[in-house]
């Protein structure tokens, strides 16, 4: 679980083929994975069969069950679909609500510019794990509040992204002699600015969805998030915590290992779109 | 030159208030937004009338928003973090206890990533670019990034521990037979050290063994990273080509290259320590560590909410300090940050 | 004048990997410089000036190398010397200035001990000794205040106060040759001229030989008595500094000379540079030169001896002073 630093390592060119088809290989596993792994198993994910408790893997139950009998893999499957929907929905609000507000504040000249800065400085300088943590359990533990959460702590990031795109372009005489012929400047940022900043935007946000997983897997392994017997990697985990002791591996095996993968697939497809999106924005 | 440190201090240290001041109102906030009576919630699921009525005139509560903060601000000051219903205990006791556990904790972990990190770093700026060493490391950055910290802390249980019988059980700092040593610091290691515990010694480091490491080795590659790039920006600098113009001894030229290299080394450690506060909340509940994060963990599964708000105002008051220290130590280290 | 020669390079040959191909940056280069001499090298950016010195040094920027030649420093072969021989002539008996002095510097250290650094690396004396001597030095470079600017830092410093702190590290060890490569370019031109006063000046003051390299000819005019023209990455005309600057042979020569004396500037002809990675077989100055013969562009013509130490590389030129005689390559 990262702090707000980008990881990725600049690539040469062959390299940058390889991790640019494992970042989308994954990705297209992970989704395929949330999106028809349902109609792969005919048991519902919250269903308690003690009978069954504490199975490891074998051909009924591909990846075991857990300590109540829940099948790991329709469990996993149906986490996928719930994390990939927080992440995505909490880094899209996230974006969508940023946007405007870096634009504006890149574009401005006033004071005020400065001190909303100085906020989005304040709120990414904690420790984002914590602030999510007592966030969440003082609103209550619910799948709304987590995806309130993460895109609260979202939000500072694409705000200064944004910005410095806004800050960069404002100087090119592009937008001057644009702005000289007439053009509104909300027209400016519309239309001219907003769309050259958008190429790191997504890369960033493919990035942060990968971190929403992680928080929000955290958030639930601690009991501040999604609560069990919700399906969720991070509960899913929590779970099987308490039997890795007693050697009943898969349980917490399998959810972190799918965690762990799609997140490492938003990271690489992140820099690859980085790498190729930069490029064209470059030449306007 | 003095003159321009002290100011650059004072400076510095002046930012403090401000931002202390920024993180008292959060917390103070983050209560406010319960649902419901404030004061209901704190005293938790056994709350009484009069302990609600009670607790309402102590905070406040029917007075304007302004002076209930200002009334807050005096208890925080005066070291009054409220009450935890959960151990009945001042949230402040409870913190004071438990923080020596995390911080020998966080620590440890610390040293392990900074001696790992810098030293593969180290090597791999000696390297061409793109090495086997230097795209290795790479892949570790994206990997432990990439993978949940308390399932790594999980496996690590189930390997070592369950399966190679080499680590001890994950249920705190130290086995339930072994004495604990006289308490002086509250770290263990130093405590039974300095007490000739040897018993007491070996049986922390055991116990230590496990989350040290696999808090420190997720996050040392990352100072690896800012370690290459640090000493490799050195490497090929115009002063260091001058240096070895100038036939300067090569004792000379390493010591160069590590004060030169320093200042974003410095940055990274302090960006990793504030992160290793959150990892610390979720490993010390995967090994019942018994530090102020399972502390935290516990309150957030009891609803204990004067010790949620004492521990979010422990964290962030920690994480300033440490960010004021890497200012000071690269004011101390780089005679430019001085302007 | 003859006395020792103190540097001697010959046959120097670098070459450069570049995306298309290894260049030859440096090619068929021998000069001398000799004890007590002020000698220049001269050429517009990218001659291969700066790449000759410090080759001289053994410092050649990899990927470059040295393909081939011989530098000889005081009678040592440099480039098959091992490291801590190198080590102990570097800075000591031969010392270089450059032109960006506050990078040349670190950052982190005060100047004064940097200067201590670079006495106590040729000589084992304690630090209070080796600061007092690195006072002393920025003194004999005309700092004010030597004991308290002994302790700024380079980034304190204007350009002109750091080229004199960077004289000063390089002449703590009263070297036998300072090399000053584009010494004063970049720095306001009311202090060029003290700057360079002033190292020649120390220089004298040791009977130490300095090599000025710069694209500046006012530089060379000024202050080197013998003086070498590059271009391309070779020689093409050197000899005292009075007969280049009176009776310039070379047509490049003529060239430079002309641009400064007569006022024309220089791309008047629309003078390209030379493309170092296709390199033509004759001589590389053909493709712009107004004597240019078809005997020029067949075969490299040789440095010939027009003058008791004048040398040409210039076979149309050659045949006009000296007619009847054969021309002899050297």
């Amino acid at each position: 679980m990262s702090a707000g630093i980008a990881l990725e390592p600049p690539l040469t060119r062959s390299k940058r083929g390889r991790s640019d088809v494992l970042g989308f290989g994954l990705l297209l596993v992970i989704v395929f994975l949330a999106v028809v792994g349902p109609l792969f198993t005919s048991l519902d994910p919250n269903t308690a069969d003690p009978t069954s408790a504490l199975l490891p893997p074998s051909g009924e139950h591909w990846l075991g069950t857990n300590s109540y009998g829940g099948d790991v893999f329709t469990r996993l499957v149906a986490a996928a679909r719930l994390d990939l929907f927080i992440g995505s929905t909490s880094v899209a609000i996230a974006f969508v609500i940023a946007t405007p507000i870096g634009a504006i504040v890149g574009y401005s000249r006033r004071w005020w510019a400065g001190a909303v800065m100085r906020v989005m400085d304040f709120i990414q300088a904690f420790p984002v794990f914590i602030v999510a943590m007592a966030l969440v359990a003082v609103r209550g533990p619910s799948t709304f509040n987590v995806i309130f959460v993460i895109a609260l702590l979202n939000v500072p990031i694409f705000v200064r992204l944004v910005r410095s795109e806004v800050l960069a372009l404002r100087e090119r005489p592009f937008i001057e002699a644009a702005r000289s012929v007439g053009n509104s400047d909300v027209g400016l940022v519309l239309h001219h600015v907003l769309p050259n900043s958008l190429g790191s935007s997504i890369a960033q946000a493919s990035i942060n969805i990968g971190w929403a997983l992680l928080l929000t897997a955290g958030l639930s392994f601690v009991g501040a998030g999604i609560r069990p017997p919700t399906a969720e990697w991070g509960t899913m985990i929590a779970e099987g915590a308490p039997n890795m002791i007693t050697g009943q591996w898969w349980i917490s095996l399998f959810p972190g290992l799918a965690l762990g993968l799609a997140v490492l697939g938003f990271a690489l497809a992140g820099d690859s779109l980085r790498a190729m999106l930069d490029v064209r924005s470059r030449t306007v | 030159m003095k003159r321009g440190r002290l100011e650059f201090v004072g400076k510095r240290v002046a930012q403090l208030v401000p931002q202390l001041l920024a993180i008292s109102a959060a917390t103070f906030l983050l209560i406010r937004m319960l649902p419901g009576d404030p004061a209901r919630a704190l005293l938790g699921p056994h709350a009484t009338e009069e302990g609600v009525t009670s607790l309402r005139a102590f905070m406040g509560l029917d007075k304007p928003i302004l002076e209930q903060y200002w009334l807050y601000l005096g208890r925080v000051v005066h070291g009054d973090l409220g009450h935890s219903w959960f151990t009945s205990q001042p949230v402040t006791t409870d913190l004071l206890q438990r923080a020596p556990a995390t911080l020998e904790l966080i620590t440890y972990s610390m040293a392990v990533a900074l001696v790992f990190g810098i030293a593969i770093g180290a090597v791999a700026a000696t390297r061409r670019r793109g090495s086997a060493l230097t795209g290795g490391i790479a892949w570790y950055t994206r990997l432990a990034g990439a993978f949940p910290d308390f399932w790594i802390g999980l496996l690590a249980v189930f390997v070592f521990f369950y399966k190679l019988h080499l680590a001890p059980p994950p249920l705190g700092r130290l086995g339930f037979a072994v004495s604990p040593p006289r308490k002086i610091t509250g770290f263990l290691t130093i405590d039974s050290l300095v007490t000739g515990n040897l018993e007491a010694l070996t049986d922390a480091l055991a116990h230590l063994a496990l989350p040290v490491l696999v808090l420190g080795l997720i996050i040392a590659p990352m100072i690896a990273r800012v370690t290459t790039t640090a000493m490799a920006d050195v490497l090929r600098s115009d002063h260091l080509r001058y240096a070895r113009a100038a036939g300067l001894k090569s004792s000379t030229i390493n010591r160069y290259l590590i004060r030169n290299a320093l200042p974003p080394v410095i940055t990274i450690g302090g960006t990793m320590f504030v992160y290793l506060l959150g990892g610390a909340v979720l490993i010390e509940k995967v090994f019942s560590w018994g530090g102020v994060g399972q502390y935290a963990v516990q309150a957030v599964g009891n609803a204990d909410f004067a010790a949620i708000q004492g521990f979010v105002l422990l964290s962030a008051t920690v994480t300033v300090l440490v960010y004021l220290l890497v200012d000071l130590l690269h004011m101390a280290v780089d005679p430019r940050v001085r302007q | 004048m003859s006395s020792e020669v103190l540097l001697s390079i010959e046959d120097l040959e670098i070459r450069f990997p570049t995306s298309q191909g290894e260049v030859a940056v440096v090619t068929d280069v021998s000069l001398e410089i000799r004890a007590g001499e002020f000698f220049g090298l001269i050429g517009e950016t990218g001659a291969g000036k700066s790449m000759t010195a410090w080759a001289a040094m053994g410092l050649v920027q990899p990927p470059g190398r040295i393909t081939k030649g011989q530098v000889r420093f005081a009678g040592r072969d440099l480039l098959t010397a091992d490291r801590e021989s190198l080590r102990r002539i570097r800075g000591n008996e031969l010392a270089v200035i450059v032109q960006n002095a506050r990078a040349a510097l670190n950052p982190m250290l005060p100047i004064g001990t940097q200067i201590a650094y670079a006495y106590r690396a040729h000589h084992s004396v304690g630090k209070d000794e080796s600061m007092q001597r690195a006072v002393d030095a920025l003194r004999s470079v005309r700092i004010p205040d030597p004991e308290t600017r002994a302790g700024t830092y380079p980034h304190e410093l204007s350009g002109g106060m750091a080229q004199r702190a960077l004289i000063a590290l390089a002449m703590v060890n009263r070297p036998r040759l300072l090399i000053a490569d584009e010494p004063t370019t970049g720095l306001d031109v009311t202090i060029q001229a003290e700057i360079l006063d002033l190292m020649a000046e120390l220089v004298a003051a040791q009977g130490s030989s300095i090599w000025i390299i710069t694209h500046d000819l006012g530089v060379i005019a000024n202050h080197t008595e013998r003086a070498a023209v590059m271009f391309a990455g070779q020689i093409v005309e050197s000899g005292t500094t009075r007969d280049l600057f009176t009776e310039p042979r070379h047509p490049y020569t003529r060239e430079l000379i002309e641009s400064v004396t007569r006022e024309r500037p220089r791309n008047e002809r629309g003078a390209e540079p030379p493309d170092l990675a296709n390199r033509p077989l004759g001589c590389q100055f053909a493709y712009r030169c107004d004597l240019v013969e078809e005997g020029c562009r067949q075969a490299m013509p040789a440095l010939d001896v027009i003058a008791p130490a004048h040398l040409l590389r210039c076979p149309v030129v050659s045949r006009e002073i000296s007619p009847d005689e054969a021309v002899t390559g050297t």
